[in-house]
């Protein structure tokens, strides 16, 4: 293409031309999905799990990237494409009622997201979700922050004093819920919140159950104003990485329900009767929520093999990666891992195992050992 | 482009082959089905293309080098010709005179039932008289119905083929056999024609120097270009000629639908090589019943949805030839 460099472009890695319009990559974006998503066929047992997970991430950049007009903007500038937006943005006049680039609702419902954020969190959540959800499916999308994936909510939750959220989106706050449950104090107090309504967060100690419920309030409203984009041919993620699916928009739990849920997981391993109820329930597995972002490291392959009920052992035999490693592997133990090429594939290994997200795992396993022990990587 | 006699299966498959514009007037066809997968419509999709192809007025052979389990007969509801292709290994018996009529016009079929004990894997040399006598024969269009697996002579003759087609069926295990079946033919294509280049040494290197059997083509070709720039060009070319034709057989949802051309964009994207999809097989019980009687599907059940997409699947194939013989 136009690109004067061997890198590929993003507009490569989607296929379309530099000029496509937003409708196009959003179609781009529909069949990578279809093509290389965790659910496709054709790429089953084509490459190994490693290529096929980093052609995902580039798809996913790809996406996060272009479907944004602000950062396809500054993308175009930086390989030497100037004027593109221009065009584009013009082809979406053509197409669609809200030009992308007016300063209008745009310019002003970001900085104003912002504001709200920072200084009252409760009241802000409902307004911005209807600005956002205005901006989704009466524009063509480009305002698709919404749209955009991973990216924009990040920069939506910012907002809310930093402790929050980056990736409500995929799997509700894990990092601030799941390890909170996970050393909370035990059932008991849990009742009051499993009755809530916001079921996206894990039962946790009421110390953090106030943070929590806002946190989920707003991670709902997040999620929510991203459904209806999907509906406009966008996934909020492109479930290339993970699978998709928006948790908030899960039933709520019935009222009848046993209060039990958030703590346990990481204990009860087997118990089928329970599975309903906790955390993951859309895969019927009983999962640790782990955002997109998340950085693995030992203790949390750790902790999500023993949300399984797995032991070493166990893993070792259905992996057969060998339990010495295993146990390096979970204690951090760098120094007496093998070499990279090995140790990803046991990585990959295990992340499948644990129904991770192998690509994931490695990359930001490897990233931490890197930065640990210098090891070149 | 030099032109290389064909000595050999190695020189047959390893070489370019002349492009078929170079080659004056009619010229036949060989089109290969295959797909490493048993039991997924191979020789169903081999018998009714050839009769499609045979009605649209082409002159077709059917081959059934399926040599240790040959149906193709059954499939089309004749009994099993009294000559197989064990007479050209055995007996050096000219292919012309085995090819029996199918009671199609247009249509006859070379058996390739083969009861002696180790005929079913002929030996190269074998193999070769084959090979040259399937490229010399008077026909149209030759169909080659390849049996299940990965063996030599399979992928072979489908190297062979102007047209590799690839049958599969819309679920795992047939795609992942399938996959294989195509990584082994392109690696075969790559080794030989290395080797017949005069750089298998570097090709080998390029290929292990990754340790990962999935290196794309582009970068072999990219590595030995750095050493032997001539080389790389025919070994580029060579391997973009594997350009296989894809045919996704009972399909049944819409999602299946959607499997062929998803094949063909991961195939490219991983592997940076084109491939023609030919289009869908709906799941059809007529198709099942037609094999039951052993009648083929285009006579038997001529309307139903299977025999449509079997039309429009040869349709296709023919259209790919179109624009090289009108030149």
């Amino acid at each position: 293409m136009t690109a004067t460099t061997e890198e590929p472009t993003l507009y490569d890695v989607l296929e379309v031309e530099p000029e496509a319009s937003l409708d196009e990559l959003r179609a781009a974006v529909e069949r990578a999905r279809e093509t290389y998503g965790t659910e496709s066929l054709a790429v089953y047992a084509l490459v190994d799990e490693t290529q096929l997970d980093e052609v995902r991430a580039k798809l996913d950049e790809a996406a996060a990237v272009l479907l944004d007009p602000t950062r396809r903007a500054s993308y175009d500038r930086s390989i030497g494409r100037f004027g593109t937006s221009t065009l584009w943005a013009e082809d979406d006049d053509d197409e669609a009622p809200l030009p992308p680039i007016e300063p209008g609702p745009h310019a002003r419902a970001a900085p104003l997201d912002l504001d709200a954020g920072a200084d009252e969190v409760e009241e802000e959540p409902p307004p911005r979700q209807h600005a956002l959800a205005l901006d989704l499916s009466e524009g063509p999308g480009p305002f698709g922050r919404g749209g955009g994936s991973a990216p924009p909510p990040a920069g939506v939750g910012e907002a809310p004093a930093g402790d929050a959220s980056p990736a409500p989106l995929l799997s509700g706050d894990w990092a601030a819920a799941v390890p909170a449950a996970a050393r909370a104090s035990p059932p008991p107090e849990v009742e009051a919140t499993a009755a809530e309504p916001e079921d996206d967060a894990p039962a946790q100690s009421p110390a953090a159950r106030d943070r929590a419920s806002e946190e989920v309030e707003i991670s709902e409203a997040v999620a929510e104003d991203v459904a209806p984009s999907s509906g406009g041919g966008l996934p909020p993620s492109l479930g290339l990485r993970f699978k998709p699916g928006p948790p908030p928009e899960r039933p709520e739990i019935p009222a009848a329900a046993p209060p039990l849920p958030a703590p346990v997981p990481i204990e009860v391993a087997a118990m089928p009767e329970h599975l309903p109820e906790l955390p993951a329930r859309r895969d019927g597995r009983i999962r640790l929520d782990i955002p997109s972002d998340a950085e693995f490291n030992g203790e949390l392959l750790r902790r999500v093999r023993e949300s399984y009920g797995l032991s070493l052992q166990q893993v070792a035999e259905r992996t057969r990666i060998t339990r010495i490693h295993l146990e390096n592997v979970e204690a951090d133990r760098y120094d007496r891992l093998p070499a990279t090429v090995y140790l990803r594939g046991i990585l990959v290994n295990l992340a499948r195992e644990l129904r991770l997200d192998p690509a994931r795992v490695s990359k930001t396993y490897l990233l931490a050992a890197q930065r640990a022990h210098g090891r070149a990587f | 482009m030099k032109r290389y006699g064909l000595n050999n299966v190695v020189e047959l498959v390893g070489r370019p082959r002349p492009r078929s514009d170079d080659a004056p007037g009619r010229r036949r066809r060989i089109v290969a089905v295959g797909g490493g997968k048993g039991g997924i419509g191979k020789s169903l999709v081999s018998a009714n293309l050839g009769i499609a192809l045979a009605r649209a007025g082409h002159r077709v052979t059917l081959v059934d080098v399926d040599l240790g389990g040959a149906n193709l007969h059954t499939c089309l509801g004749i009994n099993q010709p009294q000559g197989t292709l064990s007479d050209v290994v055995t007996r050096g018996t000219p292919l012309e005179a085995l090819a029996a009529p199918t009671g199609i016009e247009n249509l006859s079929l070379v058996s390739g039932a083969m009861d002696a004990l180790d005929a079913a894997n002929p030996r190269a040399q074998a193999r070769v008289r084959l090979v040259e006598q399937l490229q010399t024969l008077d026909t149209d269009y030759l169909v080659l119905d390849l049996g299940a697996g990965t063996s030599l002579h399979t992928i072979d003759f489908f190297l062979v083929a102007d047209h590799g087609v690839l049958v599969l069926l819309p679920e795992p295990t047939s795609v992942e056999n399938a996959y294989r079946f195509l990584k082994a033919a392109l690696f075969r294509r790559l080794q030989q024609t290395a080797q017949a280049l005069g750089v298998a040494h570097v090709a080998e290197a390029a290929l292990e120097s990754q340790g990962s059997a999935t290196r794309t083509p582009a970068e072999v070709v990219k590595t030995v270009a750095e050493s032997h720039p001539d080389a790389a060009v025919l070994l580029e070319r060579s391997l973009r000629d594997f350009r296989v034709k894809l045919v996704v057989n009972q399909v049944r949802s819409p999602a299946d639908q959607s499997v062929g051309r998803a094949v063909v964009a991961a195939w490219k994207k991983f592997f940076g090589l084109d491939m023609d999809y030919l289009g869908a097989i709906a799941y059809d019980d007529a198709a099942w019943q037609t094999v039951r009687k052993r009648r083929p599907l285009l006579l038997d059940a001529a309307g139903s949805a299977a025999a449509t997409g079997m039309i429009s699947v040869a349709e296709a194939l023919v259209a790919l030839d179109r624009p090289r013989v009108a030149r």
